[in-house]
C-alpha cells in the first residue's frame, strides 16, 4: 500500500521490554485526517505502538516519518491513559488543561492569560467548564478523561495520538467525546487512538490497525473490519 | 538567656536567622520530594554526606565550612548516582538501593569518624558534630553559604516551575511535550543534594531529611495547588527553624538542631489533624455527618 497522504508512516518498527520483542516488524501507514483505531486484544501492544510512534520509547529498528503539515513537522497532541499520573497531585483542572500549552511556550515563560482563555474553551468542549477550579483527585474517571482530552485539544495539534480515550467513561460522555473527534477531522486533524469496544469501531472510525505483536490488518473499516481479520487479531492463545 | 534578648545577641540573631532560612529553603525543595514520592532520597543523601565531610577534613586538615560541605556535596551527589544506577541496572528496588548505598556510606563515614579521632592534635574536635548538627557553632559565614545556595536553589525552581510541575505530575505526558525529564531529573537531584548538604551542620546528617519531608507533608495538607504548597512548605520550614533555634538559645542543653525538627514535626502533626478537608478530624466529621444524614434518611 502506498498512501499519498500519509499522516505517519513507519517502517520495519521492533521495540523490545527486556529483550523481549512487544512489536516486531511494524510496517504502517496511517492516512491523514481519518479516524483512526489502533486494535488487538491485551498485550498487542497498542499503547506500545502508539508510545513508538511518539518517540517515547527506545526502539530496537525501524524507522518512523510524520508527513509535513504546511512545510513544517506536524504538532502532536496526546492523551496519555490516565494511569501515568499521580491522582493526588495538588492541582486543579484548570491547571492540568493548561499544561498543554507548555510545549510552544518554551523556557522560563509562563502561561497567561490568552492561554488560559484557551484552556477555559477547551474545558467548555468538554463540557467542564464547571469544573475548573476542582482538584483533580476529586473528580470521576470520566470527568478525569474529559480533562486530558481538553489538555490535548490545548495542544493545537494536527495529529492527536489518544491512548483509550473513551475509559471509563459514560455512554453520555463517549458520544460528545465522538463528535469532538469528528469535528477534529472536519477541520482537518487527524485522530489516532487505542480503543478496545468492537462494537462500536466501525460506527466510530474511518480506519481500523489491528495488531497483535505484528500488522495484521491496516486498512478502511470498511474493507479490514472483517470477522476472519477480528478472529486472527483476538485468537485463542494469542498475546494474552 | 531570656526570649526578649535574643536579637540584641549578635551570635544568638544569627544562629535563628540563618535557622530559619535553611528551614524555608529545605521546605521550599521538599515539595517537589514528597510529591515525587521521594521523600527518602533526602536521608539518604544526608547520611551519604558524612564521609565526604570527614575525608574533606582528612586530607585537608582544616574545618573550612565550605571545604566540608564540598566533601558533603560530592559524596553525597555519588550515593545519590549510584542508588539510581542500581536501580536502572539492575533489578534491585528503589528502595533496596537506597537502603543499602545509604548505610554503607555512613558506616564509612563513621570508621573515618574514628580515624580522625586518634589523630594527636586538636583539630578535630567538632567533627563528630555534623552526626546530630550544632546550630550554636553557625557563623555568619555558614548563614552566607545557606543564602547563597538558597537564592541559587529559588532562582532554579522559579525558572523550571513549568516543567518541574507537569514532569512530576505526568511524566510522560511532559515527555511528549518535549521536556527534557532526564535534565529536569538530574537537576531536581542536584537542587535536593544541595539543600541536604547546607542543613547537616545545623541539623546533622541523621535529621536533616526531616526538614525536607516534615514542612512539605504539613503543607500538602492546607491546600490544592501547588504554588501554595510551596510557599506555605517554605514558611512552615522557616517557623521551624526559627522556633528550634529560639528554644535552644532560651532552654540551656536542650540542641538546636533536633529542637527545629520536633518544631517541624509538631507543625505536621497539626496539620494532619486539623487541616480542613484533608486533615484527619475533619474527616472523622464528615463521616459521622454523613451517617447521621443517612440514620435521618431512614428514619423519616
Amino acid at each position: 500500500m502506498n498512501l499519498e497522504n500519509y499522516a505517519v508512516k513507519t517502517e520495519k518498527l521492533t521495540v523490545a521490554y527486556d529483550g523481549k520483542p512487544v512489536l516486531s516488524d511494524i510496517s504502517l501507514e496511517l492516512p491523514k485526517e481519518m479516524l483512526i483505531a489502533i486494535m488487538g486484544p491485551n498485550g498487542a501492544g497498542k499503547t506500545t505502538l502508539l508510545k513508538a510512534l511518539l518517540g517515547l520509547i527506545p526502539k530496537v529498528e525501524g524507522e518512523t516519518e510524520f508527513s509535513c503539515v504546511k512545510g513544517k513537522p506536524p504538532k502532536i497532541g496526546y492523551v496519555p491513559q490516565s494511569e501515568s499520573i499521580d491522582r493526588d497531585f495538588p492541582a486543579t483542572v484548570l491547571d492540568v488543561v493548561t499544561m498543554g500549552c507548555y510545549g510552544r511556550l518554551g523556557w522560563i515563560k509562563r502561561p497567561g492569560k490568552a492561554d488560559r482563555e484557551l484552556s477555559m474553551q477547551m474545558l467548555a468542549k468538554m463540557g467542564m467548564e464547571q469544573y475548573w477550579d476542582r482538584q483533580i483527585s476529586h473528580l470521576s474517571g470520566g470527568q478525569q478523561q474529559r480533562t486530558f482530552i481538553a489538555r490535548a485539544l490545548v495542544q493545537k495539534a494536527d495529529i492527536y495520538f489518544m491512548d483509550e480515550p473513551f475509559k471509563g467513561v459514560d455512554a453520555a460522555t463517549e458520544r460528545s467525546i465522538i463528535e469532538i473527534l469528528k469535528e477534529l477531522r472536519s477541520s482537518g486533524k487527524t485522530v489516532i487512538a487505542v480503543h478496545h469496544d468492537l462494537a462500536t469501531a466501525p460506527e466510530y472510525f474511518d480506519w481500523v490497525t489491528m495488531i497483535n505483536t505484528h500488522v495484521i490488518a491496516n486498512g478502511k473499516t470498511e474493507d479490514v473490519f472483517t470477522k476472519e481479520n477480528l478472529s486472527h487479531t483476538y485468537r485463542v492463545g494469542g498475546a494474552e | 538567656m531570656s526570649i526578649f534578648n535574643i536579637f540584641s545577641d549578635y551570635t544568638t540573631a544569627v544562629v535563628v536567622f540563618g535557622s530559619a532560612l535553611l528551614g524555608m529553603v529545605s521546605g521550599l525543595l521538599g515539595t517537589f520530594s514528597v510529591l515525587r514520592r521521594q521523600s527518602l532520597v533526602g536521608d539518604g543523601v544526608s547520611h551519604a554526606a558524612l564521609p565526604g565531610v570527614v575525608a574533606a577534613f582528612l586530607i585537608t586538615g582544616t574545618k573550612n565550612s565550605e571545604l566540608l560541605l564540598l566533601g558533603a556535596f560530592i559524596s553525597g551527589l555519588l550515593a545519590l548516582f549510584l542508588i539510581l544506577a542500581a536501580t536502572k541496572k539492575s533489578k534491585i528496588k528503589f528502595d533496596a538501593a537506597l537502603a543499602t548505598v545509604m548505610s554503607a556510606f555512613f558506616g564509612l563515614g563513621t570508621v573515618l569518624l574514628t580515624c580522625a579521632q586518634k589523630l594527636p592534635d586538636a583539630t578535630q574536635a567538632g567533627i563528630h558534630n555534623f552526626i546530630y548538627g550544632q546550630a550554636s557553632s553557625m557563623l555568619r559565614r555558614d548563614v552566607t553559604i545557606i543564602f547563597i545556595c538558597g537564592i541559587f536553589i529559588l532562582a532554579a525552581v522559579l525558572l523550571l516551575w513549568k516543567e518541574l510541575k507537569v514532569f512530576i505530575f505526568d511524566r510522560e505526558f511532559a515527555e511528549q511535550l518535549g521536556i527534557p525529564c532526564k535534565r529536569i531529573n538530574l537537576i531536581l537531584s542536584f537542587l535536593t543534594v544541595l539543600a541536604v548538604i547546607i542543613g547537616i551542620q545545623t541539623v546533622g546528617v541523621v535529621l536533616m531529611s526531616a526538614m525536607l519531608i516534615a514542612p512539605a507533608a504539613a503543607a500538602r495538607q492546607w491546600c490544592d495547588k501547588l504554588w501554595v504548597m510551596a510557599v506555605l512548605s517554605a514558611l512552615f520550614g522557616g517557623i521551624s527553624g526559627a522556633a528550634g533555634a529560639v528554644t535552644g538559645a532560651v532552654a540551656e542543653g536542650i540542641p538546636t538542631g533536633p529542637a527545629i525538627v520536633i518544631a517541624a514535626s509538631l507543625i505536621t502533626v497539626l496539620s494532619l489533624l486539623f487541616a480542613p478537608r484533608r486533615g484527619i478530624i475533619f474527616r472523622i466529621i464528615l463521616r459521622h455527618k454523613a451517617k447521621e444524614a443517612n440514620h435521618n434518611g431512614r428514619c423519616n
